[in-house]
């Protein structure tokens, strides 16, 4: 793996956080949401992202219900309040860091 | 739940640690399932190994679902028990076999047990304990260090890989013992461990056999292997040929 995927892979750990956060206002199963990111050019792993969601279930930022009604049991997560408040700070921190970046280039750049 | 996904879910298990281990796995198996119903052609038999394959090494994905930050690295806490589990067993027969006999047994390279009286017996188990733990963690670390992947099949592989060599019945010592130790290929025992060589130099002359040949083996038997061959010696004879050298 060279440097820029390994730092592409750092950068994602984040990222990807806060796009489940915004995705699951409407409760999606983890391949779902696996399918609606690959739509959107972004690629994640599936051994990173159940546990992502796992993680985020265990701090109280998703819940999660097992749903047997389709021929194969699905769980199905969905963000909860505590979720909300936690995107809330990613969003800001991540709008931080953007115009930062921003700056930065433009001093470079000029 | 379909054969494959129940073959690799049972390869995952001893690796993963998880407070909700049954939902953990069935989540799994409903991402596999999913995946391969995303694949062309759908529900296949090759489509179900495909996804299997796709999800990697049973242990890593163990070790990417398993939750929690403990001292030993969370994926090997199992194994870890149930090597020290193992060297354990041959411990407590050993140590018990030295009180009764009243002499100390060494069975290089990896145990020794010094002369022990019943009494003695009774606190050298739970410090042996202490120690069989932290050697399960040295052997299991040397191992992945060169590229070994530590596991229950692990142990068992080494003594099918000896069974396979054609050179007898039953795996030999100095191979399971050496797979234990990080070796790869047993026939290398002499040359890479100056100690095992020592010892299988001393073997003929010494005569110190210190457990009948049948309790001894089954002893072995308990780690899947055969003492069939010179490993036995007494300490002190080993300790001068080693001074003499």
């Amino acid at each position: 793996m060279n440097e820029v995927e390994n730092a592409e892979k750092e950068m994602n750990r984040g990222f990807v956080q806060l796009v489940v956060l915004l995705l699951l206002e409407k409760p999606m199963y983890g391949y779902m949401i696996v399918r609606v990111l690959q739509q959107n050019d972004i690629l994640v792993d599936e051994n990173t992202l159940y546990p992502l969601l796992r993680r985020l279930e265990e701090k109280g930022a998703l819940s999660s219900r097992w749903d047997a009604a389709e021929a194969k049991a699905r769980k199905y997560y969905a963000v909860t309040d505590q979720g909300r408040a936690l995107r809330g700070s990613l969003l800001e921190i991540w709008e931080h860091q953007g115009k930062a970046i921003q700056t930065l280039r433009w001093e470079v750049e000029s | 739940m379909n054969a494959h996904i129940t073959e690799f879910l049972e390869q995952v298990r001893p690796f993963l640690v998880a407070a909700d281990e049954q939902d953990v796995l069935r989540e799994i198996a409903g991402s596999i399932e999913d995946r391969e119903a995303a694949m062309p052609g759908g529900d296949t038999d090759e489509n179900m190994v495909a996804a299997i394959a796709a999800m990697g090494d049973p242990r890593d994905v163990a070790a990417a679902w398993s939750t929690g930050k403990p001292a030993v690295a969370v994926n090997y806490q199992k194994v870890q028990w149930l090597l020290a589990g193992l060297l354990y067993a041959v411990t407590v027969g050993l140590a018990a076999t030295s009180a009764v006999a009243g002499s100390s047994i060494f069975l290089a390279p990896l145990f020794y047990v010094p002369s022990l009286t019943p009494l003695s017996l009774l606190y050298y188990l739970p410090f042996s304990f202490v120690f069989d733990y932290g050697l399960a963690s040295i052997l299991i670390q040397v191992n992945e260090h060169f590229g070994n992947r530590v596991g229950i099949e692990w142990a068992l592989g080494i003594a099918r890989r000896e069974r396979d060599r054609g050179r007898g019945a039953r795996p030999t010592t100095h191979g399971v013992v050496g797979g234990l130790m990080g070796r790869r290929r047993s026939a290398d025992a002499a040359s890479c461990c100056p100690v095992w060589h020592t010892v299988r130099r001393l073997a003929p002359r010494s005569s110190s056999v210190l457990i009948p040949d049948p309790l001894l083996r089954s002893f072995y038997h308990l780690v899947a292997c055969d003492v069939s061959s010179g490993v036995r010696c007494d300490l002190s004879v080993l300790c001068q040929e080693l001074a003499s050298v």
